[in-house]
């Protein structure tokens, strides 16, 4: 189980949690995180059947989980009522897929050139939408087919870092991962390896809690001979980082061993942000970064914020010269990974996101810094602004002078 | 004067079940209880419909009987029946020649049980303690004793029996040795009438001896209280009996969404007004900390005390609370003291209510000359849903939703279909931690099922309102307001009424000293007391 | 590794934490903030109750720490009104009467002791109010206290959402994103807006609305508006968090919201640093001082021997050793400690403010 059945009993019906969840805000006929999470659970605790398609609206946006003065599980409870849902066989299969966005990376980056053109034109995606409920309007990520070629230096495993790639930076943005590692190795870190497995976070979004728990497990065996050695984990995607350091200990706790690893692994993975911050004496900032005369805005994805380690970023390009930063502080996007490619879910996807938009339109900056990749794409899909990884800005910032 | 053949006292399981048992020999009868129903220690205790395995050695007839009559319950009253199954759990600390000699006692009474190794229990039961030698199993079942009470009455009144709550029996007169009429007083309204009848049955349970006393009969009882801890959720799984002489808080019952611990064995001077002590809590935790060591971190929703009427005739009155027979007396006054027409059924349990009314209706029946036979054991207590009707309810409401009413209310979830086809906004569930509608609170509100109801409270017995985490700060406050929307109460009586029913889920409350639930106690009074200062509507 | 080091780190974010937060603020300090939660926000509408009797006591502080908050409750654009020597009697949802000296502009019309006609308004369809009902039991305490005005109970139909609940939340959220809804509403209330002299209704104008929204609202309707507080989520009380925290943001507060505090590590009567209970592991952060106003249900975190507070409102000990020099505690937190009650949020909140600025 995700959460322990004592977390219920926290739950005082203060009713916070409805008032911040984006689902409810936009589309009142959704039960909300009270009812989905704490209520339900007790009945499903007595054996009764709660079984509801409501529990697939969840975004897992944590936001329930954050505000609730008494630390309930909200996201916990829905993840695992998730996973017991039962759905029509046309969104299993769908969701089938969405589960396993390595597999699809995979699959479709044999020819990617081809993919790329077939996903976006116009009859494929109404046959999409048609057979498989992946909303016509979303225009798919491109899909490129290239490793991160990073020469491995000979060094102690004591000063390394393995970088966290995820499924969207390894299949659509390689080139991101490519400044990362480029980014690492310059503010000193000699090693860094990359892993590009699966985190699991979008299995465990679409309740197929088996496909997440072979992530979870392989993820571990994989990191834990390094981590033990003193490796850092180190994640770009903000989801891949909350998934690594909060749910892998409630989806591997059959045995101590296994809980034991997973925890040194949560205790030893860091956002890249949050990283860089961190090791801010490696990062000789003052004297190395040009200026910019950009105007940007940051949005904090919520999966950064379920972190709980503050705004790293924000204040990372607060530091560049001239820059001027806002951060938008207006919710959700709306997207949630796979959310909102679903057919039913997409004007619920960009209803929530409407906030957001509106903000940027008011601040009106020449471009969008965010940590998710999906965010970006719910920005540049609902705003039509180029939106991007705030280490790509950061990193021009500083190639630029060495 | 109105009249009837048979008045009843006493709206607990026994009364109920006689008023069902007379309706079905076609006699008429009229059921008088003071409050609401189930308001003594039928209301008051843990729902266990025993199996009969605790009292097979200390009361081996005590325990066939239950053995017959649980199944009998289990088959005629289905829905108010959670067939949990139960355990027998043998502790490391415990006397180990005790379970022994319990299995064996079992078998020569036939009582069917499996013994189960530690591995097996802890896979079923997680949260029971490892500190364990393995378990026998039993077939122990929660019953929901509003319900039960609630479908005999309700399938009684359905066959032309009569039943009036809040209705306080204040005389019984007799004239030549015989009973001839009873005066009753409306509590709600203060009304007051008298009743004629050839037969006066006296099921008052803790009550007995005054009801008696109004004949001038001595009917010895000795109330023995029984504290209950309420958890917030289902710890078990199954009924958890600790396999041990029966002794204070070895027995854990899942009892729907929250869980029961209990009981002490106090004696006390009579069963009104019940007070718990801390320290008496704190004894039921240290001995259920033992079965289930979560229990220190669950959170308890409240506490509350029955009192167990025991029958004490004179020759075994030292005897202590939980020694003195848990079988059950039907007392013929017309043999014992010479009063022709007046009954007493006293003692007895809650799983055996039903022999205990067959008994006492054959006797009423042999009196009045009626010879159809007992038929409670087969006649089903209420009718089944119609298929349709629960396919219809599934399409307007979540499926749980429609599962919890359909147990509670049987076909009347008929009516809660049509409100809320004519009515979709009903759909809103307004008790939201036992989710509740407010269609089928405007159901029972309308007196659309048998049994009226006068108070927030009397929606709660029917429903479970106000039973789960908030303790009714916020359902009781909708309810009220439903109330006042169907015309129930005026504006100044809803607000008394929601004072009342606050005050009174709050006495259970306030005896818990730690935990979230003072949390939830805070709250309630924040939002009453301060941000809408409702107690205090004078001046600030 | 150190993350984050604050001139103050303010705990909880309730009434008397955002005083400490504003007061800081006022005087350049670097403040940051952990809460969780809308706190007692989520069940009332932020009115600061009648205090005379606090007046008197302390009538410096007060009218500073009034003054302070007052002015950035004005920057939030959620200006309140009143004065320390006023009281008002706002009608609340079971009809009573709340005595307040000042409240936030959406409430502060709702005097009962004017004699005017008041219109109390209820939505076809929520269960969590109705009109009828707090409009008889308003009428009936207000003859009861002398007061003069009369309520009349009236109802209005707004759509809902397909398949949704109608609630006073839903209504809300709509007022902020949907401008149809805004009309829809302004059209409902203008038949309303003829006959009376103030319209009542439960919370509704949005979650996020500030106040020339509701002004314009207002005036285009041309009749006077006074929100009550609703079963909870309660949204006046929300709108006020949300506005006052995305001031105390704009001034360059740091947020750390959605977890608790772990532990405060206490040094030789020196706190030294926080550890918040984020995933995976502690977040410290650095202070030189610490205030907590987490509320009457967290003296645990101080430890067992506090038992009430110095001239400074520290913790101290029953033998009256400070705690920890640098730790301040304020508002619900001081319910029951010590021999007095003075626990008033707004004032507890400014003077530990006051105590760090003074003794930097």
């Amino acid at each position: 189980m995700l959460c322990n059945s004592i977390n219920l009993d926290n739950c005082i019906k203060c009713s916070d949690c409805n008032a911040v969840c984006p689902v409810s805000i936009v589309y009142p006929a959704y039960p909300g995180p009270k009812n989905l999470g704490p209520e339900l659970e007790r009945l499903r605790l007595e054996g009764i059947s709660c079984d509801t398609d409501w529990i697939e609206y969840c975004l897992n946006c944590y936001r329930c989980n954050l505000v609730c003065p008494n630390q309930v599980d909200i996201s916990g409870m829905i993840n695992m009522a998730k996973a017991h849902h039962k759905k029509p066989l046309i969104r299993k299969m769908r969701d089938f897929w969405f589960s396993r966005p390595w597999l699809l990376g995979r699959l479709l980056t044999i020819m990617p050139r081809l993919t790329n053109l077939m996903l976006n034109i116009r009859p494929v995606r109404l046959l999409m939408s048609r057979l498989l409920k992946i909303s016509s309007n979303r225009i798919f990520p491109i899909y490129i087919d290239s490793d991160i070629n990073v020469p491995i230096h000979d060094v102690p495993k004591s000063d390394s870092v393995i970088f966290f790639l995820g499924c969207s930076i390894r299949y659509n943005q390689p080139d991101l991962g490519r400044k990362v590692v480029l980014f690492l190795q310059r503010i000193g870190i000699k090693s860094v390896n990359i892993f590009s497995g699966c985190c699991g976070l979008p299995a465990l979004a679409n309740g197929d809690i088996k496909e997440a728990r072979v992530r979870a497990r392989s993820n571990t065996e994989y990191l834990i001979k390094d981590v033990l050695a003193g490796s850092f984990v180190v994640a770009a995607c903000t989801s891949c980082g909350h998934m690594l350091k909060t749910c892998f200990d409630g989806l591997l706790d059959e045995d101590s061993d296994m809980k034991h690893k997973v925890q040194k692994i949560a205790k030893s993975t860091f956002d890249f942000g949050e990283f860089l911050m961190s090791r801010s004496d490696l990062f000789l900032f003052d004297n190395n970064i040009s200026s910019s005369n950009l105007r940007i805005a940051y949005h904090a994805p919520c999966h950064q914020i379920s972190q709980g380690i503050g705004r790293p970023w924000f204040h990372l390009l607060k530091r560049i010269p001239n820059l001027q930063i806002e951060d938008l502080d207006a919710g959700c996007c709306g997207m949630s990974g796979t959310f909102g490619f679903k057919e039913e879910k997409y004007k619920i996807s960009m209803d929530i996101g409407q906030r957001l938009f509106d903000s940027i339109r008011d601040v009106n900056p020449q471009m969008v810094v965010t940590e998710c990749a999906t965010c970006r794409m719910q920005i540049e899909h609902g705003v039509k602004i180029k939106t991007i990884h705030p280490a790509e800005l950061l990193l021009d910032l500083i190639s630029a002078k060495t | 004067m109105e009249s009837t053949q048979v008045v009843i006292i006493g709206g607990g399981i026994t009364g109920a079940g006689i008023l069902w048992d007379l309706s079905l020999r076609g006699i008429s009868a009229v059921l008088f209880e003071k409050q609401d129903l189930a308001n003594g220690a039928t209301g008051r205790c843990h729902g266990l419909l025993h199996s009969g395995c605790r009292y097979v050695i200390k009361d081996s007839d005590a325990a066939k009987e239950c053995a017959i009559e649980s199944k009998i319950i289990k088959k005629i009253a289905p829905n108010c029946v959670q067939n949990t199954g139960g355990f027998f759990i043998q502790c490391s600390q415990d006397d180990p020649t005790f379970f022994t000699k319990w299995e064996e006692s079992c078998k020569n009474i036939d009582i069917v049980s499996e013994r189960l190794s530690v591995d097996e229990v802890l896979a079923m039961e997680p949260n029971l303690t490892t500190n364990i030698l393995g378990a026998f199993t039993c077939s122990d079942s929660y019953v929901d004793v509003f319900q039960l009470v609630k479908s005999n009455i309700g399938s009684a009144v359905m066959r032309g029996a009569n039943f009036r709550s809040y209705c306080e029996v204040t005389a019984i007169n007799s004239d030549g040795g015989r009973v001839r009429y009873v005066d009753y007083i409306n509590n709600l309204t203060g009304e007051s009438g008298a009743i004629a009848c050839d037969i006066v049955v006296n099921a008052s349970g803790g009550w007995a001896q005054k009801i008696a006393a109004m004949v001038g009969v001595n009917v010895s009882m000795r109330c023995d209280k029984g504290s209950l801890i309420v958890f917030n959720h289902s710890l078990v799984n199954h009924v958890i009996n600790r396999c041990r002489m029966p002794g204070d808080a070895d027995i854990i019952v899942p009892a729907g969404p929250v869980c029961i611990l209990g009981t002490s064995s106090i004696v006390v001077p009579n069963p009104e007004n019940l007070t718990v002590d801390f320290n008496e809590i704190q004894h039921l935790l240290n001995i259920g900390i033992e079965l289930v060591p979560k229990i220190t971190d669950a959170r308890i929703l409240r506490i509350f005390s029955g009192a167990r009427p025991l029958y004490t005739p004179k020759n075994i009155t030292t005897a202590a609370g939980r020694e003195i027979s848990r079988g059950f007396a039907l007392l013929d006054h017309k043999v014992h003291d010479q009063i022709s027409g007046f009954i007493s059924i006293v003692g007895g349990k809650l799983t055996t209510y039903r022999l205990m009314a067959e008994m006492t209706s054959d006797l009423i029946a042999s009196k009045l000359g009626n010879d159809r036979p007992c038929m409670t054991k087969e006649v089903p207590l209420r009718v089944a849903t119609d298929e349709r009707v629960m396919k219809r309810a599934c399409q307007l409401l979540p499926i749980h939703i429609a599962t919890t009413i359909e147990r509670r209310l049987g076909s009347d979830l008929a009516h809660v279909v049509n409100t809320i086809e004519t009515k979709p906004e009903t759909a809103e569930v307004i008790c939201e931690c036992e989710q509740i509608t407010l269609a089928e609170i405007d159901v029972i509100l309308k007196n659309k099922t048998s049994i009226p109801v006068n108070t927030i409270s009397d929606i709660g017995r029917r429903t479970r309102l106000g039973f789960g985490p908030c303790q009714g700060t916020f359902c009781g406050y909708k309810a009220m307001l439903a109330g006042y929307k169907n015309k129930r109460w005026t504006a100044k009586q809803a607000s008394e009424e929601f004072e009342r029913f606050l005050n009174e889920r709050r006495k259970g409350q306030y005896v818990v000293s730690q935990g979230k639930q003072i949390e939830q106690l805070f709250l309630s009074n924040y939002l009453f007391g301060m941000a809408y200062n409702f107690y205090n509507q004078k001046k600030g | 590794m150190e993350n984050y080091h604050f001139d103050l780190i303010v705990i909880g974010a309730g009434m008397s934490g955002m005083t400490a937060v504003i007061t800081a603020l006022n005087q350049g300090l670097r403040v940051g903030i952990v809460n969780t939660g809308f706190g007692l926000f989520v069940f009332g509408s932020g009115c600061i109750e009648n205090c005379q009797t606090l007046h008197k006591e302390a009538p410096e502080n007060f009218n500073k720490a009034i003054d302070l908050f007052l002015e950035n409750a004005r920057l939030a654009e959620c200006p309140f009104y009143g004065s320390i020597n006023e009281i008002r009697y706002l009608p609340t949802i079971m009809g009573g009467f709340q005595a307040v000296s000042f409240a936030p502009f959406y409430l502060w019309k709702g005097n009962a002791s004017e004699s005017i006609r008041s219109a109390v308004v209820g939505i076809n369809g929520v269960s969590s109010f109705n009109a009828d009902y707090t409009a008889e039991r308003l009428n009936y305490t207000a003859k009861f206290n002398d007061f003069k005005t009369n309520y009349v109970a009236k109802e209005i139909n707004l759509s809902i959402k397909p398949k949704s609940v109608a609630s006073m939340l839903q209504f809300a959220n709509r007022f902020d994103f949907d401008s149809r809804f805004y009309d829809e509403l302004q059209e409902a209330l203008k038949p309303i807006s003829r006959e009376a002299d103030l319209i009542i209704i439960p919370g509704i104008f949005g979650l996020r609305s500030k106040f020339q929204k509701i002004y314009d609202f207002e005036h285009e309707l041309d009749c006077n508006l006074c929100e009550l507080s609703n079963i909870p989520p309660s949204i006046p009380g929300l709108r006020l968090f949300n506005v006052l925290i995305a001031h105390l943001r704009k001034n360059g507060a740091e947020f750390f919201s959605g977890f608790s505090v772990k532990n405060l590590e206490i040094k030789n009567g020196h706190c030294q640093t926080i550890e918040v209970d984020i995933p995976a592991r502690s977040l410290c952060i650095d202070f030189d001082s610490i205030i907590l106003a987490t509320g009457q249900f967290s003296k645990s975190l101080i430890g067992l021997d506090f038992f009430d507070v110095d001239e400074w409102l520290r913790p101290i000990t029953k033998s009256g050793t400070v705690i920890a020099d640098n730790l301040y505690a304020i508002g619900d937190l001081l319910r029951n400690v010590g021999g007095n009650d003075n626990r008033h949020s707004i004032l507890t909140g400014y003077r530990a403010g006051m105590s760090i600025v003074e003794r930097r």
